[in-house]
């Protein structure tokens, strides 16, 4: 049912907009679906300046398409180095092209490979980056629990990444890695896993906990 | 609507004007995504799901900050995150968004959704 659906949209997309390009991504792309997965459609029209989640029911099914403008993808081409949990780039790397007239989802895929050499290339520049960052957000005063909070999860945000990129450095991550990064985390490491688990979420000693481990053991390690 | 009009009206829809005026607000996205974290818990590690809400939570009130319709939910949240976050403060959390989302966030109730994306 959900190809036939999908197949459908597809075939009536392209009819009234010959010029833009359609994928399929998500599971129904890769056969994992379920009867009660989205059916989720990249679309890419270049009258249509920002990126949009276009969401609707259709006989019964849920429809996600994602209209997107190549923009945001050179806006946030750096972060995109940085990140684990990467939607868009793992949504159009793995997208399926069923009609791309200006070879612009080729042309995206081959500049998401680009990005993954330049990641795998930059890595140990990512990390010392990211580490200065953390080392920056251990010095900021913060009076508040709240700010406190704040810090300590940019700072856990951080650590993750630089797990990703020492450690997973493949470049795209599936969107249960994205959503659970805790449970790779613990397939490499039990010891970061241990001490992560042991300070989140916040608590009164968290920020001592994360500093010690941060100091004594991860910086140290990667 | 039919399923035929939803196409059909899907074609309009895909035009720059038409999806910018049709957007939800950054803040009804937000509350969106905190809502589906909630009910899609079991999909999440339990060893970190609520560090995983809470720092949705904590971005979900930063883009509030410069909201004055919605001060009286910026307080009662700011409140809930200065506390340590546990399943009973999530289930207040809980009630706390769906009363934001009645009260000024979904206040239509169009076939399609759409979000911006920043």
């Amino acid at each position: 049912m959900h190809y036939e659906i999908a197949i459908e949209i597809i075939e009536y997309l392209h009819k009234k907009f010959p010029n833009a390009s359609v994928a399929i991504a998500g599971s129904v792309a890769n056969g994992t679906h379920k009867a009660t997965s989205d059916i989720d459609l990249l679309f890419i029209d270049e009258q249509i300046n920002n990126s949009y989640s276009i969401s609707f029911k259709y006989k019964e099914v849920s429809i996600s398409i994602f209209s997107f403008q190549k923009g945001i993808f050179y806006k946030h081409n750096y972060a995109f180095l940085y990140k684990y949990h990467n939607m868009p780039i793992n949504y159009i790397y793995n997208a399926n092209i069923i009609y791309d007239p200006q070879k612009v989802i080729l042309d995206l895929k081959s500049r998401i490979e680009e990005l993954f050499e330049k990641r795998k290339a930059l890595k140990n520049l990512l990390i010392s980056e990211l580490k200065a960052n953390i080392e920056r957000l251990f010095k900021l005063d913060s009076k508040s629990s709240y700010e406190k909070k704040k810090k300590v999860y940019l700072i856990v945000n951080d650590i993750i990444s630089i797990f990703f990129l020492r450690k997973q450095n493949r470049g795209i991550n599936n969107k249960k890695d994205a959503r659970d990064p805790f449970s790779v985390i613990k397939q490499h490491d039990t010891t970061l896993y241990s001490m992560l688990n042991e300070c989140l979420p916040y608590k009164c000693r968290t920020y001592q906990i994360i500093k010690e481990t941060y100091y004594n053991y991860f910086s140290i390690n990667y | 609507m039919r399923d035929i009009e939803k196409l059909s009206n899907l074609v309009d829809l895909l035009k720059e004007e038409s999806l910018n005026k049709c957007s939800i607000s950054t803040e009804n996205f937000s509350v969106q995504n905190l809502l589906t974290i909630l009910k899609n818990r079991k999909s999440f590690n339990p060893d970190f799901f609520l560090y995983q809400f809470e720092s949705d939570l904590i971005y979900f009130y930063e883009n509030l900050k410069n909201n004055e319709k919605l001060e009286p939910y910026k307080k009662k949240i700011r409140k809930l995150l200065d506390l340590q976050i546990s399943d009973l403060v999530i289930e207040e959390t809980h009630v706390v968004l769906i009363k934001l989302c009645n009260e000024f966030l979904l206040e239509d109730s169009n076939i399609y959704t759409v979000k911006r994306l920043l």
